[in-house]
């Protein structure tokens, strides 16, 4: 089965194969296909790799080599994995003129590189959980903004 | 003897614009059209648009004794789909493969959209009048303007279907009369026969979905921070303590509002070795402030000019034990 979930996480299964594992699955295996995305995510971008982890997963990671053979990581399974680790977000790649206070000692352009890169990581919730207590956002049709801010994640 | 008449309403139209409302009358109306949003049935498309970017989406939304039901899918660029069922989200990326279910955040369950107080704080910070009444999307709109008594605020222009109070097209402008961000449906039927296949997703999914509840916030607290300097007309509406992905600590959340829109305030203890961090930036019409305040690192946004989040940032203090 943990096989079959790895051949899922990659995309080596189609149309009925995945509707039959979605099927079997249970919350192990459930646990597992997260699991491997995480790692996939790991390998990706290891800097980036998320804190939240649970203890056990790291656990696996290490046991796991093999999980990382470079075979595994196909292209279009490494982008599903960074679209996915970031849904949700609100992003921020139409943010315009960041810029650094008047008074900054740094450069301007230095600051700018700075801030962005991480700023853009730690806002995205923020902006959704921001958004839960707009009046105006309420008056809305529903999530007007989160499908648009979507369109800016995906479309990256 | 026809044309006369129609002088007349065309006359009678133009003394109608511009007439101020009472606070009660807009408070009123402004609660209908939250209402309007979550309690009716209809399907269409709108567009959304922000600085130079415009975009659409189709929606199907429909409202029954279970609650909110809805299907969003993107007309433009890559296809994504959000499917919404009371506060679960989940959203589809068929190009990447992937789905994931999100609930959102307990703390807005419950969360009356429109506050009595901060509804009646808007007067104070808008003069609302009617603006006359314009077709859109096949249906008569009356207009309600929002004209702010100061700075901190930006415009607000709401089209808003005259039978039912749905928003039908809702425009934020700034002081050089520019607008800044709206969203307009460009077809629209409101009630009548709804097809519940119509709420199924579309895209194909190839994998299941990757869970993301987020954690619950609201923790409501006393957390000892205030902002010293407030801009004029906002009130604090809400404060709790919460986690988000990523944060092994709690972040507390602040909520200002005047009425119409919010500003957030997010204080984090700086972590070890991170650099503190300041600057501004802009999305349509929301502006992010993030500024270092003493061993914490303050993030504010909302939908309001710079000048807004900028001063709420810098006035925030620990007043706490």
């Amino acid at each position: 089965m943990r096989e079959e979930i790895s051949m899922l996480v990659d995309a080596e299964l189609d149309g009925e194969d995945v509707a039959r594992l979605v099927s079997r699955m249970k919350d192990q295996e459930t646990q597992d296909w997260l699991l491997y995305h995480l790692i996939g995510e790991a390998v990706r971008d290891p800097e980036g790799f998320r804190a939240d982890l649970d203890v056990d997963c790291r656990a696996v990671i290490v046991a796991e080599p093999t999980v990382l053979a470079p075979s595994r990581l196909h292209k279009a399974r490494l982008y599903a994995l960074s679209a996915a680790a970031s849904v949700a977000a609100v992003f921020l790649v139409g943010w315009v003129a960041l810029q650094g206070p008047a008074d900054s000692p740094v450069p301007k352009q230095v600051a700018q590189a700075v801030h962005l890169d991480v700023i853009k990581s730690r806002l995205n919730d923020y902006l959704l959980a921001h958004q839960e207590f707009s009046p105006r956002s309420e008056m809305m049709p529903s999530n007007i903004r989160t499908v648009s801010d979507t369109y800016q994640e995906s479309g990256r | 003897m026809r044309s006369v008449v129609f002088l007349i309403c065309l006359s009678l139209n133009a003394a109608v614009a511009a007439t101020p409302l009472q606070a009660q009358e807009s408070i009123q109306l402004l609660r209908k059209i939250s209402f309007a949003a979550h309690q009716l049935t209809y399907q269409g498309t709108f567009i959304f648009q922000r600085d130079a970017q415009i975009e659409s989406t189709r929606i199907y939304h429909l409202a029954d004794q279970s609650g909110e039901h809805g299907r969003l899918i993107s007309l433009d660029g890559p296809a994504r789909e959000i499917i919404c069922n009371g506060d679960e989200m989940q959203f589809y990326y068929p190009d990447a493969r992937s789905m994931m279910v999100e609930r959102q955040a307990v703390a807005r369950r419950g969360f009356p959209a429109l506050l009595p107080e901060q509804l009646q704080t808007l007067s104070d910070n808008y003069q609302v009048e009617e603006g006359g009444q314009e077709r859109l999307a096949g249906y008569d709109s009356h207009i309600l303007l929002l004209n702010p008594k100061d700075g901190y605020r930006y415009g607000h222009k709401l089209w808003v279907e005259a039978a039912t109070n749905l928003l039908l097209k809702a425009a934020m402008v700034s002081d050089e009369n520019r607008v800044i961000e709206q969203f307009a449906f460009t077809s629209i039927r409101i009630g009548g026969a709804f097809d519940r296949a119509l709420l199924r997703a579309t895209l194909p999914v190839k994998a299941p979905p990757l869970h993301n509840d987020r954690p619950a916030g609201g923790d409501v607290i006393q957390s000892g921070w205030e902002v010293d300097n407030l801009p004029s007309g906002f009130g604090k509406i809400a404060e709790m303590r919460r986690m988000f992905r990523g944060k092994a600590y709690p972040v507390t959340h602040l909520v200002y509002s005047d009425g119409i829109v919010a500003v957030s305030v997010f204080i984090e203890p700086l972590q070890p070795g991170a650099r503190p961090m300041s600057g501004v930036a802009r999305q349509g019409a929301v502006n992010l402030y993030v500024h270092p305040e003493n061993q914490y690192q303050v993030t504010v946004v909302g939908e309001t000019p710079e000048i807004t989040v900028r001063q709420i940032g810098d006035s925030v203090v620990y007043k706490g034990k």
